[in-house]
């Protein structure tokens, strides 16, 4: 068998992808029409560097790569709105209405608090579920580097809820210690 | 070892939206009918982030896109009192705003923020060198595109940027917070810093990586640097954990490292070496020239 065409491999990949892409961006962005711009803007990235996108798994790290760079730059372009994706954003608009703003805890605000890369480097992991190795993937680090990183982003979140007068225990041991400075 | 807080993080989580549905579908179809050729927009953004690419890979992701920073030349806060905590002038619709007193009051920020209309505050941080003068805008979660900063001219050395000050369009009517990166006191922690062979850090273009912990211990010492911790990985372990140590053997091989405060660093050490490639290209990423 020869290699696959193009149309056939972005729709495998499309289709693996799409479901873990969408909520990485619905995950980062409150409004629909933005949503539907970063996913839009992502696959399209994909469409275009397709001969890029690794193999596997591993095209899912890639395109979270492409989504949080589409999502930083996305605020910073004067062109937006992408003349793509209007049932998407439909659908997108119809479903937020539907959701039920978040509860707005102590451990929710103090996450708010971090800065937006140690918030992104626990998302990475809490959220998406990914390894140290998957988050350096991602962010494209040494794991080295992913791994002290994540290490301070814990810590600082740690202090942080402990600092809001949490009942850390609840959250267990290691949150204790790491609040208490010990690593 | 570290579920309990990954767990709080992920009790956080927003809800992950529909999943694929019809209109994801269209979508697919609809980026089908375009030309898969390389797209000349995110070429054009890969090439201005590709001047900084280490600090992608290590620290204030966004502001490496932007690479804004401040610092006046008097922006240390040493000499003689300065007048103002900012000078700010008006030009071409803008305000051009630098900091004159890094360690002034943040209210006397904001009172001269105010009395040009503006709804801004300004916080202080100590950061590591790669960072200090670093600026960063925000409001709510966006960042502030519309303030645009001003470079410095000729090379810059640290991998935060070197702007020396910040244009805000007059009548801007949002609010803003301000995060800016000052040099760090001694014993004081920084509450940014980037790993420690940045464009600016002192292990800049150091061949450290792979070299037994004894070595490397002695290249830090030379630039008044010592190690406060060390993170070990285990080679033999699926998992990703990495246990915290006080002292490793010598014999431990460096992977990485970051400063936590001046002149203190924690080490990221391994038994195994990293692939000789990867070190190649991390030293090539970092503008060094390759051993």
């Amino acid at each position: 068998m020869g290699p696959p065409e193009p149309e056939h491999r972005f729709e495998e990949i499309y289709t693996a992808h799409y479901p873990a892409v969408s909520a990485y961006v619905r995950r980062r962005t409150d409004s629909p029409d933005d949503m539907a711009d970063v996913i839009a803007e992502t696959f399209t990235t994909a469409w275009r560097r397709l001969q890029e996108v690794p193999e596997g798994d591993e095209a899912r790290f890639w395109l979270y790569g492409v989504a949080r760079r589409t999502l930083a730059n996305h605020f910073r372009s004067e062109e937006r709105r992408v003349a793509l994706a209007l049932r998407l954003r439909e659908e997108l608009t119809a479903w937020a209405g539907f959701v039920v703003d978040g509860d707005h805890d102590e451990a929710r605000q103090a996450f708010q608090r971090l800065s937006p890369d140690d918030r992104e480097l626990l998302a990475l992991v809490g959220w998406e579920g990914l390894s140290t190795g998957e988050v350096a993937k991602v962010l494209g680090c040494s794991k080295g580097a992913a791994r002290l990183r994540l290490h301070r982003a814990r810590k600082r979140l740690a202090r942080a809820l402990s600092a809001a007068d949490l009942d850390l225990s609840r959250y267990g041991s290691r949150a204790v210690s790491l609040a208490e400075g010990h690593s | 070892m570290n579920t309990d807080i990954d767990r709080v993080v992920a009790h956080l989580a927003p809800d992950p939206g529909p999943g694929m549905s019809e209109g994801a579908r269209q979508l697919m179809h609809e980026i089908m009918e375009g030309d898969p050729a390389p797209a000349a927009g995110l070429a054009d953004r890969r090439r201005k982030l590709g001047r900084r690419p280490r600090l992608a890979a290590v620290g204030l992701i966004a502001a490496a896109a932007i690479g804004v920073s401040w610092l006046g030349p008097s922006g240390l806060g040493l000499g003689p009192a300065p007048v103002a905590a900012l000078d700010i002038k008006q030009e071409d619709g803008y305000y051009v705003v630098t900091v004159k007193d890094l360690y002034a009051d943040p209210d006397s920020y904001e009172a001269q923020l105010e009395a040009v209309g503006l709804d801004i505050s300004i916080r202080v941080k100590p950061v590591s060198a790669a960072f200090e003068g670093i600026v960063f805008p925000t409001s709510g979660e966006r960042y502030v595109d519309e303030f645009e900063p001003i470079e410095a001219p000729g090379t810059c050395d640290k991998a935060g940027g070197c702007p020396v000050g910040l244009k805000i369009p007059i009548g801007f009517k949002g609010s803003a917070d301000i995060s800016l990166g000052r040099k760090a006191r001694p014993g004081e922690q920084y509450q940014s810093t980037t790993s420690f062979d940045a464009l600016g850090e002192p292990m800049h273009c150091v061949p450290y990586m792979n070299k037994p912990v004894g070595q490397v211990r002695e290249m830090l010492r030379q630039r008044g640097i010592s190690v406060k911790e060390f993170m070990v990985e285990d080679p033999n372990s699926k998992s990703d954990d990495y246990e915290v140590k006080d002292s490793v053997p010598d014999s431990y091989l460096v992977t990485g490292g970051s400063l936590s405060e001046p002149g203190k660093t924690m080490l990221s050490v391994s038994t195994t070496p990293m692939k000789a490639e990867y070190v190649k290209n991390v030293e090539e990423a970092n503008g060094c020239s390759v051993s």
